[in-house]
This record gives C-alpha cells, sequence and structure tokens, in this order.
C-alpha cells in the first residue's frame, strides 16, 4: 500500500478580470468567474470560445495578459502552495509535446510531482481502461483520452479541470467515465469543472454550468435552474407573434415552416404559463443543449 | 525540490549509461584491437564533452515539460534543468580526461590527452552550446529555426574539428592551441568570455522559458 | 445507465417524478425509507445534487421527512396528498390539452362526453 496524502478541501478557483490576447486576437476579455468548491461544473462553448485557455490559465499552465487567476484568494501563476491543488487534464494528441513520452513515465512523473497522487487508483484506473504501456503517440485518440482521464483522477487534486475528456471515446467508454466520474466525487467532493462538446449526454453530470461565447461568460448558475428559464414555443405564425408582441419578448432563435412558427424564448414560469394559456400555441421544454444552441447560435434563422 | 531530482535523476543516469557504455568500448577496443576505428573515436573524447551533453538535452522538451504539466514551478524546473545540464557535463568531461590518461599510459604515443586543466574551458565552452540547444527548443518559430541551423552549424565544426585533430597528429604538425589548460592567459580569457556568454544566454532562456506554455 | 430518464423534462422533476409515482402505487407505504441522494444518484449516473434536489421538492411538500443519520422517510398521508395534487394537476394540463385536441377535431361536447363515457365503463371506473 502506497501512502497517500490526503487531500485538502478544495476552494474557489476564480477568474478575476482576466484578459488573454494572441497578437492582435483578444480571446478572453475581462472575464469575471468564480467556480466554487465541491461542484462538477460543465463548461461548455464554442470552438474557439476560448474553453482552453481559461482552464489553461486558471490552472497555471498559461498566463493571463490582464487581470489573474486566484485560488482560495491566491494567485495561481507560478505558486508552488496552490498549484498541488490544481489539475488541468489537457487533450493529448500524437502532435503533443509529450506524446513522446511512455505511459509509465507519464504516471511516474505524476506520481512525482502531484502531492496528492494515489497510485492505487491509478493503478485501478490503469486496469480498468486497459491502458498499454506504449508511447503516447502510438495509442489511439481514445486511449489518449483516458491517460489524461487517468492521471486527472488519480492526482486527487482538490480541484480538476478536463478538457474535452471524452474526446475519442466511445459511448460505452463515455458511461464509464461519467459513472466512475461520480463514484470519485461522491467519495472525495473534489471541484470537477469539465469542458464538453457532447453537451446533452454529460448535462445531468454537471450540477452547475458555465456557458462561455466569444471570450465572455454568457451563462453561469445550476443546470437546471438555467434550463428551465428556456421553452420552446411553435403555433401559427400570426397568432404567435401576436403573443410574443403582447408579452414584449425578443426570441432567441426562430424557424419558420410554412404558415407554422417556432421560436426559443426566455422568461420566467409566469409568462410561460400565460403563452401556454393560448389555445393555438404550444409550449415545450429545452434541454441544455437547445438552451446552448438558442445562446449561442447567434440567432441562426431557418426556413 | 528532492522530487526534480528524482525525475531528473532518471534521465541523467540514462545519459550517463551511454556515455559509460560508449567510453568503455573504445578503450577496450584501443586496448585490445589494432583497429585504427577506434583511434578516430579517441581523438572524439576531448570534444564529446562539447556536443555529447547539449545534443542529448537538445531533444528534452518532453522531459521539461512534464513537470509543469504535473504543477511544478517554472523556476524549479528550469533550475532542475541547468543543475542536470552541468553535471551531464562534468561527468562527460572527467570520464573524459579518464579515458584519455588511461590510453595514454597504455600507448605512450598518444599525447592527445585532456587533462583535469582543461575541464574548466571546456565546461565553460560547452555551457554555451546547451545554453544555444535549450534556448532554442523556447523561442518562438521563426528564431527557432535559425538558432537551431546554427547549432547544427557548430557541432559539424567541433566533429570536424576533431577529426581534423587526427589529421595534424598524423601529419605531424605543430598545435599552438595544446595544451589546453585554463591558466593559460589565452584559454583563461577564452573561459571567462565563454562563462559569460553561458550566463546570458541562460538569462534569455529563462525569459522564454519562464512563460512556456505546452503544446497540446 | 440513464434508464427511464429522458431529456424532455428537468431531472430533478423526474426523480421527483419517480419516487411520487412509487408512493402512489404503494411501493414506498407511509413511514416507508426511499431511496437516498447516493443511491439514486449511482442508480441513474447523474449529480447527486439533482438527486437531491428532486429528494428536496418533495420534502418541501410535506410528502418525505428527515430522519438524522438514517435517510428519507415517506411522511403519513403522502399518497393521499399526492393524488389530492395530482388531480389538480389532471385539470389542468392534461383536460385542457385533451379538450383542445377535441375541438381541433371538431368534436362536439357531446361527442367528447360519449367517448369519455365509453373509455370509462370499458376501464371499469367505479
Amino acid at each position: 500500500m502506497t501512502t497517500t496524502t490526503k487531500a485538502p478541501a478544495p476552494q474557489p478557483l476564480q477568474a478575476d478580470k482576466l484578459c488573454k490576447t494572441y497578437g492582435k486576437q483578444s480571446v478572453l476579455q475581462d472575464l469575471d468567474l468564480t467556480f466554487e468548491p465541491g461542484c462538477i461544473y460543465g463548461l461548455i462553448g464554442r470552438n474557439g470560445a476560448g474553453k482552453t485557455t481559461l482552464l489553461g490559465i486558471l490552472s497555471g499552465q498559461n498566463f493571463a495578459t490582464g487581470g489573474r487567476a486566484l485560488y482560495g484568494g491566491q494567485p495561481v501563476w507560478e505558486n508552488s502552495a496552490v498549484l498541488g491543488n490544481l489539475h488541468f487534464a489537457r487533450e493529448l494528441s500524437a502532435a503533443s509535446e509529450l506524446s513522446g513520452l511512455s505511459v509509465k513515465n507519464f504516471m511516474r512523473a505524476g506520481r512525482l510531482f502531484c502531492p496528492y497522487w494515489d497510485q492505487d487508483y491509478a493503478d485501478e484506473l490503469i486496469k480498468k481502461f486497459e491502458l498499454p504501456n506504449k508511447m503516447i503517440n502510438r495509442l489511439s485518440r481514445g486511449q489518449m483520452s483516458m491517460v489524461s482521464i487517468t492521471a486527472a483522477l488519480a492526482s486527487r487534486a482538490p480541484v480538476t479541470l478536463l478538457d474535452e475528456p471524452t474526446a475519442g471515446l466511445d459511448v460505452v467508454v463515455r458511461e464509464r467515465f461519467y459513472r466512475i466520474l461520480l463514484e470519485e466525487y461522491q467519495r472525495t467532493g473534489r471541484t470537477f469543472v469539465i469542458s464538453t462538446h457532447i453537451i446533452e449526454e454529460a448535462a445531468s453530470v454537471f450540477e452547475k454550468v458555465v456557458i462561455l461565447d466569444e471570450g465572455k461568460v454568457v451563462a453561469d448558475q445550476n443546470t437546471e435552474d438555467l434550463v428551465a428559464q428556456f421553452r420552446y414555443i411553435s403555433g401559427p405564425a400570426a397568432e404567435l407573434d401576436a403573443a410574443l408582441a403582447e408579452q414584449d419578448i425578443m426570441p432567441l432563435q426562430t424557424q419558420v415552416l410554412g404558415g407554422h412558427k417556432m421560436v426559443a424564448v426566455r422568461g420566467e414560469d409566469a409568462l410561460f404559463e400565460k403563452l401556454a394559456a393560448r389555445d393555438g400555441l404550444t409550449v415545450e421544454g429545452m434541454n441544455l443543449q437547445n438552451v446552448f444552441v438558442a445562446l449561442c447560435g447567434h440567432g441562426d434563422e431557418e426556413g | 525540490m528532492r522530487n526534480l531530482v528524482r525525475y531528473f535523476g532518471l534521465t541523467f543516469l540514462q545519459f550517463l549509461g551511454v556515455v559509460v557504455a560508449f567510453v568503455v568500448l573504445v578503450l577496450l577496443g584501443v586496448r585490445y584491437t589494432p583497429l585504427s576505428l577506434f583511434e578516430g573515436y579517441v581523438y572524439m573524447m576531448p570534444t564529446m564533452g562539447l556536443w555529447l551533453a547539449p545534443m542529448t538535452l537538445a531533444g528534452c522538451h518532453a522531459t521539461m515539460a512534464l513537470p509543469t504539466y504535473f504543477g511544478v514551478r517554472r523556476r524549479d524546473s528550469f533550475l532542475g534543468m541547468q543543475i542536470l545540464a552541468v553535471v551531464m557535463e562534468l561527468c562527460t568531461l572527467i570520464l573524459a580526461v579518464t579515458a584519455t590518461s588511461l590510453i595514454s599510459t597504455w600507448h605512450t604515443d598518444w599525447d592527445i590527452v585532456m587533462i583535469p586543466a582543461s575541464i574548466p574551458v571546456v565546461l565553460a565552452s560547452s555551457l554555451v552550446v546547451i545554453e544555444l540547444s535549450l534556448l532554442a527548443q523556447y523561442l518562438p518559430r521563426g528564431a527557432k529555426q535559425r538558432t537551431a541551423s546554427v547549432l547544427m552549424v557548430f557541432i559539424i565544426i567541433v566533429l570536424t574539428s576533431s577529426i581534423s585533430l587526427g589529421v595534424f597528429k598524423a601529419l605531424d604538425l605543430p598545435m599552438p592551441f595544446f595544451p589546453i589548460h585554463v591558466l593559460r592567459p589565452g584559454w583563461a580569457v577564452f573561459t571567462l568570455v565563454c562563462a559569460a556568454a553561458a550566463v546570458i544566454l541562460g538569462v534569455v532562456t529563462w525569459h522564454f522559458y519562464r512563460k512556456v506554455v505546452i503544446r497540446t | 445507465m440513464k434508464g427511464t430518464l429522458n431529456d424532455q423534462s428537468l431531472i430533478y422533476r423526474q426523480i421527483a417524478q419517480l419516487l411520487e409515482d412509487g408512493i402512489l402505487r404503494g411501493e414506498y407505504p407511509a413511514d416507508t425509507q426511499v431511496p437516498s441522494t447516493n443511491e439514486l444518484a449511482r442508480a441513474f449516473n447523474i449529480n447527486p445534487a439533482t438527486a437531491a434536489k428532486g429528494i428536496n421538492r418533495l420534502v418541501e411538500e410535506g410528502l418525505l421527512y428527515k430522519r438524522r443519520g438514517i435517510g428519507m422517510f415517506v411522511a403519513p398521508g403522502a399518497a393521499e396528498a399526492l393524488r389530492q395534487k395530482r388531480r389538480e394537476d389532471f385539470a389542468k394540463t392534461q383536460v385542457r390539452a385533451f379538450v383542445r385536441e377535441a375541438k381541433r377535431l371538431g368534436l362536439t361536447q357531446q361527442e367528447l362526453y360519449s367517448l369519455v363515457k365509453a373509455q370509462a365503463q370499458e376501464e371499469q371506473l367505479p
């Protein structure tokens, strides 16, 4: 039995007016965000929204061009007191700087440098994921993800950030991953922040969700509270337009099919009750993926 | 950090293994075979300090990146990297001195001996090469290519110079630079200049390394 | 596995619904224990906080009570209270949708009543 130092309770991880520019391009602008301790967060956003950059800066793997990243009130950058509490599991690829290493050496470094590393747990996960001891660039995409996930979980870091952990994993392995994640969460109460494109599948795992759009935070709240604010309203175009005008609502998305129209709308329960009361209109709920597209699709009109 | 020592220790031991194996092989070859192949390698020994360690370190950025990935401060891993380089280099040089003096006791006509007093000179100059090869890895793309080419040219020069030593010997030409002794004024100045250059290059490397982001 | 949970309505509501159905069906009689937050989270692969929200909904409505250190139990009279609540919901949402559909189909009130009566007799409503 290898000795494991018990990890402390997680603390808030905060982005304080974070800015990041690459040359002329501004990826993050004045971003304020706090990841509360002990929650599982989903971080969703379109490609290029700045998710990876944000996670990189918050974990000290990247530096901010403005503002700061704070853990428990302390700056993260190059701060050895804090860095041991954070882990950023990235998407490994064959082009990665780390891909020339073997799985074994990779994990060995984890054991050496992560203060709360649990080798027994790492061994268990390597067995469960059936990871061979090859060079990382010789693994399949799914196996690379599993290496990244294994190191992230075995690090036992109080705050763990995962960037697209399910890339390349088939649906069976993805479900296994969510299960393993939830088990670890129930065991330790660690903070997890998971960025993903596979939104709907993972939505039930996220207690809270942060939506990033073009370097800005568009939503940051309990997942179901957010989803509850949105509805699809459909019906004859004339009636729908009249209803919307009467309630003074701007739809987020519109879809037209002949004389029939469907819109995505944000509001309170009372509003939706009123709309549902109208005979010609149908009011339906949305799921997280629908909400995301409505908020970040920028009002694409179809039909 | 003790863990950094353990981590780099593995890299060091691997390097040491290779150098020791090389030296032992050449020694055995020189001792027990009349093959002039090994003569050529012997001529390389004094100068191998100039390219062995740098070339090994030139391909090490995965090894350097890993501590950062797992939350080690860049300052700590940079320091560890520097210490590793110096230790690797010293071991190479000590082996070169030992090997060449051993050979000279077997073949008294060979005077391509590396004397201990040469160590500071070669160390200082090799550190310049080492810092350059480290710097090359952390420069932005364009500068990186140029530095890497400079490095390649330099290494080729060093390798050919060790071969030309053999040529000089064969042709019995006088060699004004030998013996390389740190206290000879020319070499002393050279050593100091190299040391200064190494320090400057080290600082420049740190400037780029302190904000390095691992590419994935 | 996600099992019976779908993405058509909020998960915590589905959890609450699940437990309510169980209470109504008599699976969880008064003063018996319902599955815990962790058990529900594990069974459906969901966040325990979401499962907890569903359970808390029922606690707020007085259908469940907590016994410290042990778990959540069905309150006495919960089944009856649920039946009452469901009746109100039934009238508001399902009957409304039903009648609107009938309207769309052009049924008269009389035709509607006879359809309902025929079905009720078939189901042997008392």
